[in-house]
């Protein structure tokens, strides 16, 4: 039997502009992995991560330290961090204008997010794919003691306007170490 | 994927350690994970260190390459190549709890006595000024020595080295 169980999936199936996969870290779980296929957007923009409590609202604070090292095919790779900002930041990449064959995929490991002692960690791989490929390497630490319950995915406008997530799959898996 | 749990060590409150070896959990050649999980030590400055073991003895030859990222988030990431090392670093700056470190080690053919042994390293953690951190890594040992186990050292004494809480879990990956 796998030590790895599936947790919770969330299939996008209509426009919008974040969304909330609430209680998917539980006591039952000390890791997880997160892979996320084919996020269509209707406009250029980065896909992020917010962690959400158990009260169910997004932590918003500038309690995230991030950093990105990115590749590309194109002529310039956006590389970026932060220690003090509000989620961690292209963590699933890009979002690309939908054309139809525009898209992305991530794979990510969160670390304790139900430990009410210990900060939350991620990294993450993803690849994104629009006039060029990108391919980004993310780690980040959620510097708050206390649990998280849950995940936003959000997006950051890059260009065009109003960016709405419009579909694509995630799905979450949960790791017990004992 | 499936995981199957192969090797675990979790320190605990007065057996603190600078080193932890997982031996004879290597029995296949599936690609195996280990994760290292809420991993902390007792002083800043700590680094975290692997070498492969055959049975209870590791392998320090001079013959691992490696190739790694490193990201910070207070800095532009920094990209290195290092030939013939003795061992392979998983992190450096480790501290003091809740500035822990997390990382997921994936080992590729270390079973194998007739390739080489490849290894690629996702790391995270947060330094004692919250400066987020990671080793983006991959390496190779270039010898066909069937290995199964794997040694992880610190060298920071604070406290006794790795402290408690800090788990180190072996995975078996199947299909």
């Amino acid at each position: 039997m796998s030590a790895l169980r599936l947790v919770k999936q969330e299939i996008v199936s209509s426009s919008v502009s974040s969304f909330i996969i609430q209680d998917c870290f539980t006591e039952n779980f000390d890791i997880y992995k997160i892979s996320v296929t084919d996020l269509m957007t209707s406009a250029f923009c980065r896909l992020n991560l917010r962690f959400v409590n158990s009260a169910g609202s997004v932590i918003s604070t500038g309690s995230y330290a991030f950093s990105v090292a990115e590749e590309t095919t194109g002529s310039t790779a956006d590389i970026k961090g932060n220690t003090e900002t509000a989620g961690f930041l292209n963590f699933f990449g890009y979002g690309l204008a939908s054309s139809g064959t525009n898209s992305q995929g991530s794979d990510s490991w969160i670390f304790n997010p139900y430990q009410s002692d210990t900060y939350t960690f991620g990294v993450s791989e993803a690849s994104s794919n629009g006039n060029n490929l990108v391919f980004g390497k993310s780690i980040g630490g959620f510097k708050v003691l206390g649990k998280v319950t849950g995940i936003q995915i959000n997006q950051t406008i890059i260009s065009g306007s109003n960016p709405t997530i419009d579909s694509g799959t995630v799905s979450i898996y949960g790791l017990k170490i004992s | 994927m499936k995981l199957i749990q192969v090797g675990y060590s979790l320190i605990t409150s007065g057996n603190e350690t600078q080193t932890v070896q997982l031996e004879q959990v290597i029995n296949t050649e599936d690609t195996h994970i280990l994760f290292g999980n809420n991993v902390s030590v007792g002083g800043n400055g700590g680094s975290l260190d692997a070498q492969p073991m055959s049975d209870s003895s590791a392998d320090a030859t001079s013959n691992i390459d490696i190739a790694w990222t490193k990201c910070n988030s207070n800095a532009t990431p920094q990209q290195f190549g290092n030939p013939n090392q003795n061992f392979f670093r998983i992190t450096d700056g480790q501290t003091t709890a809740p500035n822990t470190v997390n990382f997921v080690l994936a080992l590729y053919g270390w079973k194998s006595s007739s390739e080489y042994s490849h290894f690629t390293i996702e790391a995270t953690g947060t330094l004692s000024d919250n400066t987020a951190i990671g080793h983006q890594q991959g390496g190779l040992k270039h010898e066909t020595t069937s290995f199964n186990g794997i040694k992880l050292a610190t060298n920071q004494t604070g406290g006794g080295g790795f402290q408690a809480g800090s788990q180190f879990t072996m995975y078996k990956v199947v299909s």
